[in-house]
């Protein structure tokens, strides 16, 4: 019997392995990236994208940060709509991760304008006062080009030679940050998922001096990264003197503005928490 | 129930008595004194001799 | 030659020896990763940042402690479970070389960012392929030693061994499948949830077929040569093998829950993981009954204590395993520190605890001495162990807390918490974490000159004789 034959033996186990694995790795071929499944709006990478998304991986930065919203309450919240397998058919590897050392990026793009990225990635810390992640000022560096239409072509993603001169000059820095702007971003989401701010529209701390100190902490937290703390305005705009309703104010900061690159904060504060900043920000003069 | 899954408690049911046909041969009296006798014999390997006691030489000769 | 009654034994001591460097690798890089998280200016880049080490500290951990020592001890075991002398020694010496040459490069070219991504399958194909060599010739010479072997049955540990040969061969080669684009770089030949549930159905049986079923084959063999009685049941870890390799199978996409690969291979993954406590803990209490009567000897024999210990992790992990692979567990903790805790439980407690006995063993009988050291291996039981506890339990409570954090929600619905805010909580827990790594570090260093005196010793006294 088996425990006398090797050759027989190593045959069943195989066979035994081989049961699990057809049904539950081979099988699923033929429902994952179903053509009913696809997604018109999401498109292969640019040679410039494409270039990011190499670095990313060879940073490892995949190491730190997942690409999967799941759909629960928790993660859409925070990150945005959950993701779908639809838009996924073009990354060869997927880079979903499985450990958050930092948070989720399968939504980071168009979740902040370039400057910001620039500025994170030179020092992560100036934005993100005690973030833990390395800096990667040395991504400042020429991009190497030599094998770009090579991976296009590995890929078989269409490309022009236009694609091909853009990539003159650029650096690790443009790639990369190009490769983020796109990740997540190829579904109308953010149109779409923005929160309308319904009912009355009214500051119910106006004129409140208390919650001034809980705006000012609130607003050193998540604005002050690009407004600057003092709100003289950096990669954001100056916001001293804000000579707009506190209705519109706090539309802005819960709704965000999609073409000006401010995120929208109403998922991460809550209505409350807004108006405090709202208050906050009403409250400071140039002098 | 649909056909999907009678189909399924059917592979359930097969896979079930595989399991309880390879219990029920390791386990079975006549297979008891074999299957238990690699545990005792591996007590004593550490001599690759051919006149080791009990041993069953089953090299083609 | 210095071989011993006919075994081909010189080689497994240079294949000991060998994976005991790459191991105290792992530790190193393991500590000093630990270390950047908690202090992240001790990154520096470009060759010396997180993302770039933590694939060094798992390839060094998984396939240059781990695999290094299973092929040491699959030659050890296999030559005495099947009375006969290694198929051919020569075919293993050149297998010692291209391991060590494997697990080299592959440190450097991680380090230099040459990195396919996907977990514990980060080398690019020209390493990779070495990776299948190495395999082809090890298990060549493996089966073609049981081929010819003189005992006929063979002991629940070969059926082990046999098992990890076919089926780390038939994960490695599928998952590894890449388009090349040079010889530094290549795509993974599959696409987004695809690569991604192929990814995983790799990742978790490496967990199968690197992480248990070598570890049981050595268990299952040095725990009745410790204790000089023999398993409890061997038909029932025959009956416990043909679940296990059958079931671990269907559980890789408990990795991926929630995530957008189909929902049957998420439920199915979920129903196997959970069906896995039984076969995981008849190897659990085999061990535990063959110490019937045994049980002083926990006090007396140091073996005993490592593989007991061992096997007792081993149970604690794949009740754990199970419970994180339940939807609604995983939705709360996945991607949290829980899951690098109970990873190093595994890791640390289990695979590594059965090792050390191993090592301990073989070694004074392969250089023909003593141990150095008794107390000494004591003091290393307990220092591993301290840091290992320390590692896991910290993780634990780690993951629950920014767990329950990130889920915790305003009266309007609105989360409490941006992530940061959750994030510089686990400060504290990751200094900890880091005085757990240095803990255990100081262990093997205490392991590691208790072997290198114990070797020294044993050459010492061969010289004497001769002399």
């Amino acid at each position: 019997m088996i425990e006398k034959k090797p050759i027989i033996f190593l045959l069943l186990a195989t066979a035994t392995i081989l049961v699990g694995t057809i049904i539950t790795m081979v099988l699923p071929f033929r429902w994952i990236n179903d053509p009913k499944l696809a997604i018109a709006s999401v498109k292969p990478y640019t040679p410039l994208q494409l270039e990011g998304r190499d670095i990313y991986i060879r940073e490892g930065c995949n190491n730190c940060h997942t690409q999967t919203v799941r759909p629960l309450l928790s993660d859409t919240e925070r990150y945005g709509e959950y993701s779908k397998s639809g838009e996924f058919v073009y990354d060869q590897p997927f880079l979903w991760g499985s450990r958050r050392n930092g948070p989720d990026l399968a939504r980071i793009g168009g979740k902040y304008p370039d400057a910001w990225h620039v500025k994170h990635m030179k020092d992560p810390r100036s934005m993100v006062p005690r973030s833990n992640m390395p800096a990667y000022d040395f991504l400042n560096r020429p991009l190497d080009t030599s094998l770009s239409e090579r991976k296009m072509k590995a890929l078989k993603f269409p490309y022009t030679q236009a694609d091909l001169d853009a990539l003159k000059g650029k650096s690790e820095m443009d790639a990369i940050i190009a490769y983020m702007q796109k990740v997540g971003n190829d579904i109308p989401w953010r149109k779409t998922g923005t929160a309308a701010v319904l009912g009355e529209l009214k500051n119910p701390f106006q004129d409140n001096m208390s919650v001034l100190p809980e705006g000012q902490k609130l607003y050193a937290e998540h604005c002050a990264q690009c407004h600057g703390i003092e709100l003289a305005g950096e990669v954001g705009p100056d916001l001293r003197d804000l000579d707009q309703p506190d209705a519109k104010v706090f539309a802005t900061v819960f709704s965000g503005i999609a073409a000006g690159g401010m995120p929208a904060f109403g998922d991460t504060l809550g209505k409350e928490r807004t108006w405090k900043v709202v208050t906050y920000l009403k409250s400071v003069h140039k002098h | 129930m649909d056909s999907a899954s009678i189909y399924y408690l059917g592979v359930t049911l097969i896979l079930f008595l595989v399991f309880a046909a390879i219990v029920a041969r390791t386990y079975s009296r006549k297979h008891r004194e074999k299957g238990e006798e690699p545990k005792f014999r591996m007590m004593d390997d550490d001599k690759p001799t051919d006149e080791n006691k009990g041993g069953r030489d089953v090299r083609r000769k | 030659m210095n071989q011993q009654e006919g075994y081909a034994d010189d080689i497994v001591k240079g294949f000991v020896i060998w994976s005991m460097v790459w191991g105290l690798v792992a530790v190193l890089v393991g500590v000093f990763i630990s270390f950047q998280i908690a202090f992240p200016q001790l990154n520096f880049p470009p060759y010396l940042t997180y993302g770039r080490l933590r694939p060094i500290h798992t390839n060094a951990g998984i396939f240059g402690w781990g695999i290094g020592s299973f092929m040491a001890f699959f030659i050890y075991i296999t030559q005495r479970l099947t009375r006969t002398s290694l198929w051919s020694p020569g075919l293993a010496k050149a297998q010692l070389w291209l391991f060590n040459i494997v697990i080299a490069l592959a440190a450097v070219t991680l380090a230099m960012g040459m990195n396919r991504s996907k977990e514990y399958a980060e080398l690019e194909w020209p390493v990779a392929s070495l990776v299948v060599v190495l395999w082809v010739i090890f298990a060549v010479n493996i089966v073609m030693t049981i081929v010819k072997r003189r005992e006929e049955q063979m002991y629940i540990s070969l059926w082990y061994i046999l098992a990890t040969l076919v089926g780390v061969a038939v994960l490695y080669l599928v998952n590894n499948a890449a388009i090349p684009v040079s010889l530094t770089k290549s795509y993974s030949a599959y696409a987004g949830a695809n690569d991604a549930n192929v990814q995983w159905w790799y990742g978790h049986n490496a967990v199968a077929m690197v992480l248990t079923t070598p570890p049981l084959a050595i268990f299952y063999y040095f725990l009745p040569k410790a204790t000089g009685v023999p398993i409890y049941s061997h038909r029932m870890s025959v009956v416990a093998f043909w679940s296990l390799i059958f079931m671990y199978l269907w559980t890789g996409a408990h990795h991926l829950l929630w995530a957008p690969v189909p929902d049957w291979v998420q439920t199915l993954a979920m129903g196997f993981s959970v069906m896995l406590i039984a076969p995981s803990w008849a190897a659990v209490f085999n061990g535990y009954f063959s110490m019937n009567g045994q049980w002083h000897q926990m006090r007396e024999n140091y073996l005993v204590k490592f593989l007991i210990f061992g096997i007792t992790f081993y149970g604690m992990q794949t009740l754990q395993g199970p419970s994180q692979s339940i939807r609604t567990f995983s939705a709360f903790i996945h991607f949290t520190d829980w899951v690098p805790g109970h990873v190093h439980m595994g890791t640390l407690g289990w695979v590594s605890l059965v090792l050390f006995a191993a090592i301990y063993y073989t070694i004074p009988r392969l250089y023909h001495t003593e141990i150095y050291s008794i107390p000494l291996a004591n003091v290393h039981f307990w220092l591993v162990l301290t840091g290992q506890l320390i590692f896991s339990i910290t993780m634990w409570i780690a993951g629950v807390q920014q767990a329950a954090m990130l889920n915790a929600t305003n009266p309007d619905g609105s989360l409490h918490y941006s992530f940061i805010e959750t994030m510089v909580e686990l400060y504290p827990y990751w200094h900890m974490r880091a005085l757990g790594g240095v803990i255990y570090l100081a262990g093997l260093l205490v392991f590691l000159y208790n072997i290198y005196q114990t070797i020294n010793g044993g050459k010492t006294q061969a010289a004497a004789q001769r002399a």
